[in-house]
């Protein structure tokens, strides 16, 4: 069995963090501001839109995120072009807007009762008692489950291996493929993807107990 | 139309590998994961710390890098799996990991009272554990296993990275030889999304209480 | 529950000690219970009442002092009791909480004939029969196929009561069991109890409920920070407490 490369393998894998960051983060971005739509949709009282919004959530959680980079990129190249990366990060985006529109969804749903009656009796208007009562307190406790999302996020990114992508995971397998031992090589990839997401896991971790110390105030 | 009826023999077969090997990893991974949460829950600080560290490693590691792990990393110890085993085996693994976590949460939320009111009955150890508090848990976690299964089977199209002829490979050998990407990808899209939305529709029927699920007013 | 034979205590405690770390509950607890006595533990909240029956009982393990139950102490040394010691010790005492902790997912009788099966080894027949006579004795029997949530919570303690009855243990530790109660469904609860005292069931019950220790103990115990401050006939103690916290105890719960 051949000795593993060190300097070879860091540095092949430093390459692909920038690519499994950068796609982590974009995603999860684009899925807080997408997922927020999504998810009044999921709470209409009108019908149809409840309906769009449902739809939109089961199917993009429904189908698996290797499927959904496999139809994108090879589906979509007249649309977006031939680019992987392009095609991976919509992919993300898409899969990651109905699972945070989800968390937004029972956020909203989860504004005590008590908290519409008072403002009502306030005498605001609907308009202003959604965007300034119930708006802000749902995006705020959906945050954390949102950040722990994150995690689960970093870690389907590796998907994008699959199309070509030259993340962590794709460096792994490229350097398995030129020799380098698969055993100490993969472990390393792990062990990378597991340092990623601590700083995360802190921050959700973080978010978290400060919204319970707020709501226990 | 044509097209749908050409190809979705072979789809519809791609599904029952999909299906089979989501069944099997299932079947052997929950076990795994209910004993993985029992150490976790266990009056021994030490297995519990073990059992956290194991548990959170492999949940820490993206499922493709585990099947590379597995499939290209482990001959180079001296274990060659075929691909559909080494499949199962990341999926078991995976499964138990994720499952634990559930499981523990199931095993901790049984009240304090009714284990105290078991052993004030004089009820062993294992008699406490088998008659009152795992048939609570197991109920208590029905909802996020039956979602964890969904999960499990969309994770199926790994397989596709290495060369097993589920789903998403067939789709991909279809949509390699007649060019209509799209259409193939968005017909197994459409079969991995019923699957799901039919554990959800399950999953709706099994769930008692009902909250509201639009926003007030 | 016959009482037994000869002069002897059926429960005695010594100089029982307990604490949580620096915190001190039982500070040397010594107590009789003969068989047929209905003793009331009464005191303030932290006095330590709930965890003097939940060492009885063994939920707790004291740390010093001697327990003994019909004469033989139940564990040779007080702090280390082995895994016979302590469900031999469970089997004899029924406990009845103060949140009923009936299991949810059992029917009402299996939650009476599922530790006569697995403790006693009665078989289900035998078992059943017995839960059946219990449930007609606390005026549930119509809710033995319901389940636990279905019933309220005065029926919920009545049914718990009947689980801890169904063991025949030799004594039965009640840790305020109207606590959690309105007082209108506290009344059917207390009635049973009553009765249970009437039929000579040696009875230990920490409770707030002045006017049953009155009516149905044998005996009233003060405890105050951990210690049995006094202990005697409930019309003596009520009209003539000996000590000022017994007073100043009894005056608060009286003038509410």
């Amino acid at each position: 069995m051949n000795q593993l490369d060190w300097g070879r393998v860091l540095e092949a894998i430093g390459a692909g963090i920038g690519y499994t960051v950068g796609l982590t983060v974009i995603a999860f971005l684009g899925g807080m501001i997408l997922g927020f739509p999504v998810a009044l949709m999921r709470v209409s009282r009108i019908r149809a839109l409840r309906w769009i919004g449902t739809a939109y959530v089961e199917i993009c959680r429904g189908v698996p995120v290797v499927a959904w980079m496999l139809l994108i990129f090879y589906g979509l190249a007249d649309l977006i072009g031939t680019d992987p990366l392009i095609a991976a990060t919509v992919a993300l985006t898409v899969v990651a807007t109905a699972y945070i529109a989800e968390n937004y969804r029972a956020a909203l749903l989860h504004v005590p009762l008590g908290q519409w009656e008072a403002a009502v009796s306030l005498g605001l208007t609907r308009r202003q008692l959604f965007w300034r009562v119930i708006a802000p307190q749902g995006v705020t406790i959906a945050l954390a489950p949102s950040a722990t999302y994150a995690i689960g996020l970093l870690k389907e990114s590796a998907f994008a291996a699959v199309i070509g992508v030259s993340d962590i995971a794709f460096q792994a397998r490229t350097l398995t493929q030129s020799g380098q031992p698969g055993l100490a090589t993969f472990a390393v990839a792990g062990a990378v993807y597991l340092l990623l997401s601590l700083p995360i896991a802190a921050a959700a971790r973080t978010i978290d107990r400060r919204m319970r110390t707020r709501s226990a105030m | 139309m044509e097209f749908v009826t050409d190809h979705l023999p072979t789809l519809l077969g791609g599904l029952r590998t999909s299906a089979w090997l989501a069944l099997i990893s299932i079947v052997l991974g929950l076990p795994c994961g209910l004993l993985l949460g029992l150490m976790a829950t266990s009056s021994l600080a030490v297995v519990r710390w073990a059992t956290l560290v194991v548990v959170e490693v492999f949940r820490g590691i993206p499922m493709l890098l585990l099947v590379y792990f597995v499939y290209f990393g482990l001959p180079g110890a001296g274990l060659s799996l075929a691909a559909e085993t080494a499949l199962v085996v990341s999926l078991v693994v995976s499964a138990a990991a994720y499952t634990s976590e559930i499981f523990r949460a199931g095993l901790l939320g049984v009240a304090r009272g009714h284990r105290e009111a078991a052993r004030s009955l004089g009820l062993t150890g294992f008699q406490e554990l088998r008659h009152i508090v795992l048939p609570q848990a197991l109920r208590a976690v029905r909802l996020p296993i039956i979602s964890f299964s969904v999960l499990i089977f969309q994770y199926t199209s790994v397989g596709f990275a290495i060369g097993i002829p589920e789903l998403l490979s067939r789709s991909y050998a279809i949509g390699s030889v007649t060019f209509n990407y799209l259409g193939v990808f968005v017909l197994a899209g459409v079969l991995y999304a019923t699957v799901a939305i039919a554990a959800s529709g399950l999953m709706h029927l099994v769930r008692r209480d009902r909250a509201p699920q639009v926003l007030p007013f | 529950m016959a009482p037994t034979e000869g002069d002897q205590p059926l429960v005695r405690i010594d100089g029982l000690r307990k604490s949580y770390g620096e915190h001190t509950v039982l500070d040397g607890i010594t107590l009789d219970v003969n068989a047929g006595d209905v003793v009331a533990l009464i005191g303030p909240s932290g006095a330590g009442k709930s965890t003097l029956l939940r060492c009885v009982n063994y939920l707790e393990i004291p740390d010093e002092g001697v327990i003994e139950l019909e004469g033989v102490p139940t564990a040779a040394a007080p702090s280390a009791p082995t895994k016979s010691e302590l469900l031999a010790v469970r089997r004899k005492t029924g406990m009845v909480f103060q949140g009923f902790h009936l299991f949810p997912h059992l029917s009402v009788l299996r939650n009476i004939t599922l530790a006569q099966e697995l403790v006693l080894g009665r078989s289900s027949e035998d078992a059943e029969q017995r839960a059946l006579q219990l449930l007609d004795r606390v005026g549930l029997r119509e809710k033995a196929s319901a389940r636990p949530t279905q019933c309220s919570g005065g029926q919920q303690q009545r049914i718990a009561i009947a689980r801890a009855l169904a063991l025949d243990p030799v004594v039965m530790l009640f840790d305020e069991p109207t606590s959690a109660l309105d007082p209108e469904v506290s009344v059917e609860v207390l009635r049973v109890m009553r009765e249970l005292a009437d039929l000579g069931t040696t009875m230990v019950v920490v409770t707030h409920e002045m006017g049953f220790a009155r009516r149905v103990a044998d005996r009233v115990a003060m405890l105050a920070g951990g210690s049995l401050v006094e202990q005697g006939d409930p019309a003596t103690m009520f009209s003539d407490p000996q000590h000022e916290v017994t007073a100043r105890f009894l005056n608060a719960v009286f003038d509410r």
